[in-house]
This record gives structure tokens, sequence and C-alpha cells, in this order.
């Protein structure tokens, strides 16, 4: 029963692969509710799982993958009240926001596309969820970044949405390298890459005895989560994600996505209290993530980015929490954000509309809320960092000349290659060719 | 086992005749296309019924399914009846390996390859020939002087070289990008994605190799993936793209070889199966992009609405995705075993590569949304069922192999 969790949406994936691939017709409202229920159902069980549960929690086999002298890839779930509770609550957001999109997306050219992405994010975000591995972290933490690049580019007629989806896959795959060195690492090392239950409720990766190797550890899986919950300085792509639809983007934005990070140092938080300077570093890094969305997320022109940088903010705040050493408050923090920002999210289209209704039941215009900057800060500080908002904090800049230089350097490398090229062509000019062609 | 490569070899030979001389290009392309199938059906067959075998038996499987991609979705403009028939007889040769004796006689079927390629960059580019015929003239050469002098270490090391030479490393890959952008793709898929240096590499060169050359083999290796996974980041035509892409793999799989670790020996078998299979469905996705809109994308510009071709774009998604590990494809397995396996043997030249999956990752979504993102276009275009039948057997293969490898890893263990 432990694994419907993850079967009934991965059985809903296939099953709308299978009639998307060979193009055979199922009505809107099929899809939906097939969808739905599938989440509901997987929410469901993981509820029942919750109640049922007795003491801290059963790593369950599910079997092996495959295995090979001395290697072996298994399956297993890691049962605790930290997984059950938040599978519980994702699968249900996940439903609801299938549910809201069935009206929100009618009759769009992508329909059926939307819905197998989004089955296929939860099945990612489930395997994130109950992986009692760091292998297992790793299989669904690709799934939910190739979704998430591929709902933000929903919209490809758009040359925005596209560019986004490149940027946040770029981001993602690069960051994951810290992910997948730390998982190599840990195997490299001797240990055990299985979580077991130490001192809080829930599984944890067991540190390992030597302390630099867990700092090592600590900063390879930041810079996974800087990837993944959009941390400083590789939060750029958080804001043009929102170029997705609405629905897509409340559920990974506000909710989902973003909050794996936080997720996989709640399972890795061992190995920061092992060594003071891993937690330093993950309050650091919190701390800044914090101050520069509640900064930048001042001065966004429209609903969805300043929503986004609310996400940083936040996202930024239970990772100090974390390295603080407070899981409880980071766990609920996380929830409580999770449902506020989603449902604010959903309501951003209609945001104005909201407004208005509100503004002729007072009889009364809103008060405006929030100026403390404005308040405590002198006029010239202001003015500096106002400026220093609207770069967003010049980290993209930073990192876009790393990039052009990047491809400045492979350019030179592929310019000597197409000259060796040419030469053994015999056209000692590069372009030569065309000039030729052209006679 | 031995049979079956037999049964192939004979079918696809008997196939040449009536492919070259069919009354039209379509009658060519079908009769190739449905050779192509029953072979896949005889190798699934022989698979299904062998209880024993060693690590080359799904290689026929692997050639079969290559040689129906490349028929199946060539396009008529640029393919002629000779083209398939040279197809065909690429795929006869690959197989032919298999059976034949060490020695002389391998000669045969290497130049026979080299020359149907020739032949048909010839027929399309004198110049481009030119850049074929001096590295295959030139690997050819040292394959000779390899065999002449088989057993020393001079003879090793010719024999190195050649097969360096036809698997694109570095620093001798510079033939490849050429022969991708002026070839009918449908040659170019079944003349190098089987990979049959791989094969020789190892049934002729593994156990003679001096254990000091294995690092510097991996070294070459890793140098020419970071090479190809950079240089295909910047290009801006996609057939370059690919040709570099193919570079990259083919480096991971020379540097996974050469590791003493059983783990990932079988790695870099499950990546060569990966790299074959799931080359031939991108290089053909390209293939039938490149039909669909006149001439090679150039990435620089708009492409056309995911929806106008939602399945040409997933199969182009999911086969170049396979080669850089995507969760449930077999390359997820084989980079895991890769990774895992080499990192205790070589740490440094193992974190290469994970960061050279990565590179190759981003340069294929960025390739995916550049080409299947622009203005709308309300002509159907997408893939026919006969494109659709051949990339559903890649992507169905990739994806069953990578749900139960263990269906794969009692070949390779």
């Amino acid at each position: 029963m432990a694994s419907l969790i993850i079967l009934i949406p991965l059985a809903a994936c296939a099953f709308l692969s299978f009639i998307w691939w060979f193009k055979l017709t199922l009505s809107e409202s099929w899809v939906a509710r097939i969808s739905t229920s599938a989440f509901f159902l997987s929410s469901l069980t993981s509820f029942v799982l919750l109640g049922l549960q007795s003491g801290t929690g059963l790593l369950v086999p599910l079997g092996e993958w495959y295995s090979l002298s001395g290697y072996a890839f298994h399956w297993e779930g890691a049962f605790d009240l930290l997984s059950l509770t938040l599978t519980g609550l994702a699968a249900f957001a996940l439903g609801l926001v299938c549910h809201f999109s069935k009206d929100y997306l009618h009759q769009e050219r992508g329909f059926l596309r939307f819905y197998l992405l989004t089955l296929l994010l939860g099945v990612g975000v489930e395997l994130v969820l109950l992986a009692a591995s760091m292998d297992q972290i790793f299989f669904g933490w690709e799934l939910v970044g190739l979704s998430s690049a591929l709902l933000i580019a929903f919209f490809s007629h758009r040359p925005g949405p596209a560019s986004g989806g490149v940027r946040a896959f770029t981001t993602y795959r690069l960051c994951d390298i810290g992910l997948l060195t730390a998982v190599v690492l840990i195997h490299h090392s001797g240990g055990e890459a299985v979580f077991s239950l130490q001192q809080n409720p829930w599984f944890q990766v067991v540190p390992r005895a030597d302390q630099g190797l867990n700092f090592v550890l600590v900063l390879l899986l930041m810079l996974a989560c800087a990837g993944k919950s959009a941390l400083v300085p590789f939060g750029g792509w958080l804001p043009r994600a929102m170029e997705g639809p609405t629905p897509s983007s409340a559920i990974f934005y506000g909710a989902l996505s973003v909050h794996l990070g936080p997720y996989l140092m709640l399972r890795c938080s061992p190995l920061i209290e092992s060594t003071r300077w891993g937690a330093a570093v993950v309050v650091a890094v919190g701390l800044l993530t914090a101050l520069h969305g509640a900064m930048v997320g001042r001065v966004q022109a429209d609903v969805k980015s300043a929503l986004a940088y609310g996400s940083m903010t936040q996202v930024g705040l239970i990772f100090v929490e974390i390295g603080l050493g407070w899981y409880w408050l980071a766990v609920l923090h996380m929830i409580g954000h999770a449902s506020i920002r989603t449902l604010e999210i959903l309501r951003a289209p209609s945001v104005l509309h909201d407004y208005h209704h509100i503004e002729t039941s007072l009889g009364t215009v809103l008060p405006r809320m929030g100026l403390h900057y404005e308040r405590l800060l002198p006029r010239s500080w202001q003015i500096w960092l106002y400026r220093l908002a609207l770069e967003r904090g010049y980290s993209e800049a930073v990192l876009l000349n790393g990039l052009k230089l990047w491809r400045k350097a492979v350019g030179l490398l592929d310019g000597v290659e197409r000259f060796v090229e040419n030469r053994i062509m015999g056209l000692s000019v590069p372009g030569r060719e065309k000039v030729e062609a052209l006679r | 086992m031995i049979e079956n490569a037999y049964i192939n070899i004979f079918l696809y030979v008997l196939a040449i005749f009536p492919v070259a001389r069919s009354r039209s290009l379509k009658e060519a392309r079908q009769t190739a296309f449905s050779v192509a199938l029953l072979s896949l059906a005889i190798s699934v067959a022989c698979l299904l019924f062998e209880k024993s075998g060693n690590w080359w038996a799904p290689f026929p499987l692997m050639v079969s399914i290559i040689a129906l991609t490349a028929t199946g979705l060539s396009s008529l403009s640029n393919t002629t009846r000779r083209s398939y028939a040279a197809m065909l007889l690429l795929s006869a040769v690959s197989i032919s390996y298999l059976v034949l004796p060490s020695g002389w006689l391998l000669g045969v079927p290497w130049c026979t390859a080299m020359l149907l390629v020739w032949f048909e960059v010839r027929r399309r580019s004198l110049k481009k020939a030119r850049v074929f015929a001096f590295y295959m003239g030139g690997s050819t050469l040292l394959a000779f002087l390899g065999l002449a002098f088989s057993g020393r270490p001079e003879g090793l090391l010719c024999l190195a070289l050649a097969l360096g030479i036809k698997e694109a490393c570095f620093p001798f890959h510079s033939w490849f990008p050429s022969l991708v952008e002026s070839t009918p793709m449908g040659v170019v898929v079944t003349f190098v994605t089987p990979q049959v240096g791989v094969f020789l590499h190892l049934k002729y060169l593994a156990q003679h190799l001096p254990q000091s050359m294995h690092l510097e083999v991996a070294t070459i290796g890793i140098v020419t993936a970071l090479f190809g996974a950079a240089l295909a980041s910047v290009q801006t035509s996609l057939k370059r793209v690919l040709a570099y892409l193919f570079v990259s793999q083919s480096g991971l799989v020379a540097f996974g070889l050469e590791n003493s670790s059983p783990i990932g020996h079988t790695g870099a078998l499950t990546a060569w199966l990966v790299a074959g299979l799931g080359m031939a469905g991108f290089a053909m996705s390209i293939e039938a992009l490149t039909a669909r809109r006149g001439s090679d994308p150039d990435l620089r510009e708009a492409g056309r609405d995911f929806e106008s071709t939602p399945a040409l774009a997933t199969a182009f998604m999911l086969c170049g995705l396979a080669l850089v590990g995507l969760p449930g494809t077999l390359g997820f397995v084989s980079e895991d075993l890769l990774v895992q396996g080499s990192v205790q043997e070589f740490p440094a030249l193992g974190l290469f590569l994970i960061v050279v999956t990565a590179i190759n990752a981003i340069t294929i979504m960025k390739c995916l949304f550049s080409v299947f993102a622009g203005p709308r276009c309300e002509v159907g275009e997408d893939l026919t069922r006969r494109e659709r039948l051949a990339l559903s057997l890649v992507i169905g293969t990739l994806l069953l192999l990578g749900m139960m490898p263990e269906l794969l890893l009692r070949w390779f263990a």
C-alpha cells in the first residue's frame, strides 16, 4: 500500500502519455478528472498511512532496481511523520491545482501536455519526499527540474517562456552537479547513502566522522538547493519562471519545487550540526537570500514577479531556521508558506478586481503598508538601494558575464576547429567556400 | 547467438538488390524499412530464447533498431536508392564484426564501410570527401600497420590510434562535423552509431593494453567528452551540435571502458547502447525536422511552436535527454554505474564526467527550446505513422530497459 502514493500518479502519467503519444482523443474533463483523482487518492493514502503509523517511522523496502558486484540501487520508502505529512499535503495541493486548471486552461492547445507535466512533477516530488536514500532523491530531483523547465516554456509561441525555460533548466542542471557529486562522495567515502533514525523524529543522513568532509558535503548540497530553491546568487530564474501558466507557477514556485531545498536540508541536518562552519554557511546564504528577495521584490512592476521574490524571501528565512537548528519551526513555516503562496499566485490574475472589490466594500482607499525601508533609512541610502534592487543585486550580471566568458573561450576553440577543417578541405581562408559557391 | 548474426547479415545483404533496383524512392524506403523491422523481430526473438550469452549479445538488436530508425526517418529529398542500400549494407557490415575471426579478414568490412560512406559524401561535396578520406585513409593505414605488427607494442599503438580516429576521439574528430553536415543522416547514423570501434577495442585491444596505459586512454576519453560538450554548447547549427554531442558521448564510452572495476565497465557498455540508440533517435529526429523546415535549423532564429509538431519535439527531447541520464531511461542507469564505478579509480576524472553530462543536458534543452519555440504554425507536419513507429521503438527500448535494467545487465555483468 505504501508505494501507492507514488504509483497512482505514475499510472495516471503513463496512461496520459500513451494517449498523447498515439494521438488518441480524450475529453478535457476526463483528463482533468483522471489527474485530480489520482492526486487526491495519493493524498488520501498518505493520510491513512499517517493515521495508521505508530512509533517514529519505518523504512519500507520496495524492491531492488539493479545490483552489480557490490553496488545496488534499492527502492526504499522512508515513511515517517515528516514525509507522510508533506506527501499528503503536496498531493492534495496538486489535486486542487489540477481541478482549478480545468477551467483556467479550457480550450488551450497544450491542455493535455499541462496535465502530463503536472503529473510528472507530482511523481518527482513524491519520489523526493519519500526517498530513503540520496540516490533516490537525485532521481526525483531531476524529474522535478525537467517538468519545471517544460512547464515554464509551456506557451512556446512566445519567446519569453522559452528563454525562461532554458534559464531555469541551465541553473538547475549546473547546481545539480553539487547534488550528484555529494551522492558520489557519500558512496566514495565508504558510507551508506541510506537514511537512518537519529535524534530527530525523522530519517536522516548519517554524518561522516571527518568534519572536513561533512563541510564539503554541506557546501555541495547547498549548491543543489541554491538552484532548486532560487537562493542567492542563482535565483535569477525564479521571476522569469512566472512566464508559465499561473496554476503551475503557483504549485511549483509557491509550494513544491522551491521547498525541496529546505526539505533536502532537513534530511541532511546532521551534516550541518556536525560542523559549525556548515551551519554558518546555511544561515548566511539564507539571510542573504531573504534580504535580496525582500529588497528586489519591492521594485517589481508586476504582481507575479513580486510574489516570486516574496517566495524567495520566505525560503531564505526557512534556510536560516534550519541553519539555527529550529527544525520544527522550519517545517511549519514551509507548510504555512506553501499554502498561502499558492493561494496568492492562483489569485494573482484577478488581484486588481479583488482590490476594487475590497475598496468598494470598505468605502475608502486601502492604506499602503510595509514602508519600513522608507521610514527607517535615510534618503541617500534609499536611492542607492533602489538602484541595487533594480539591478537585482548585480548577481545576475556577474553570472551572465561568466557565461559570456565561457562562450568567448569556446568560440575561439571553435574557430580553430573550423580553420583546421577548412585547411584539410583545401580552403586556406575560412569562408572562401561561400565565395566559391556564390560564383 | 551467432546464428542471429548470420541471419541478420544474410537478410540485409539479400535486401540490397531489391532496394537498389526498386522503381521509386518510396518503394526503396518501404522495402528497407520492412527488412529492418523483420531483422529487429528476429533479434528480439533470438534474445528472448537465448539463455546464456556474452556481452555483445544485444549488439544485433541495437544495430537493427538503428537501421529501422535510419531507414524510417530518412527524408526522400536528399536520400537516393543507393543511400538506402548503403544503410542496409552498413548495418550488415557492423554485425559482421561479430562473426569474423580476428586477422586480415577484418579489413573487408572495415574498408567496405569506409568506401560506402566515402561514395555518399563524394556525390555531394568533393571537399568534404577529401576530409573524410584524409582521416579514414589514415585510420585504415594505421589499422593495417597494427595488424602487421600485431603482438608488438607499436602494433597496439597503431590499432588504438586507428580506433580513436574511427570513434572521432579528440584530436582526430574533425572529420565528423563535416560528414554530418554533408551526408544523408541515415547513412551517417548507420555508419557511426553502432560504434563498432568499442566492440573492436574490447575484443582485440583491451586485454593487450598495458596497465599503465589505462589512465592515458581514460584521460583522452574525458578530454574528448569535455571538448565535445564545450563545442556543442556554442554551435549555431543543429547538425553541428549533433556532431559534437556524438564526439562527447564517444569520449564518455571510451573513458568508461578503461575502468577496471566491473561496475564502471558495465556502465560503459550500457552507455554504449544508450549512445547508439539515443544518438540514432536524436539524429533522425533532426533529419525529420530538417525535412520539414527545408534546411538545417539555425539555433539563432526562432523555430516553430511546440504544438505544431508535438510528437517530433518529444522524440527529440527524450532521445536527447536519454543520452544525458534522464531518470526513467536507460541513460540514468548508465550514468549512475559509470559515475559510481569510475570514481574509485579516477576520482578527478569522475567529477568531470558529471560536469560533461550537465553541459550536454543544457545544450540539448537549449536546442529544444530554440527549435520548438516560435510563432504558431497551424499546418500539421507531425510524425507520420512510419516515423512514429520507428521512434516509438527507440524510445520504448530506452524506457523499458531503463525501468528494468536487469534485462540488460545480465548480459553485461
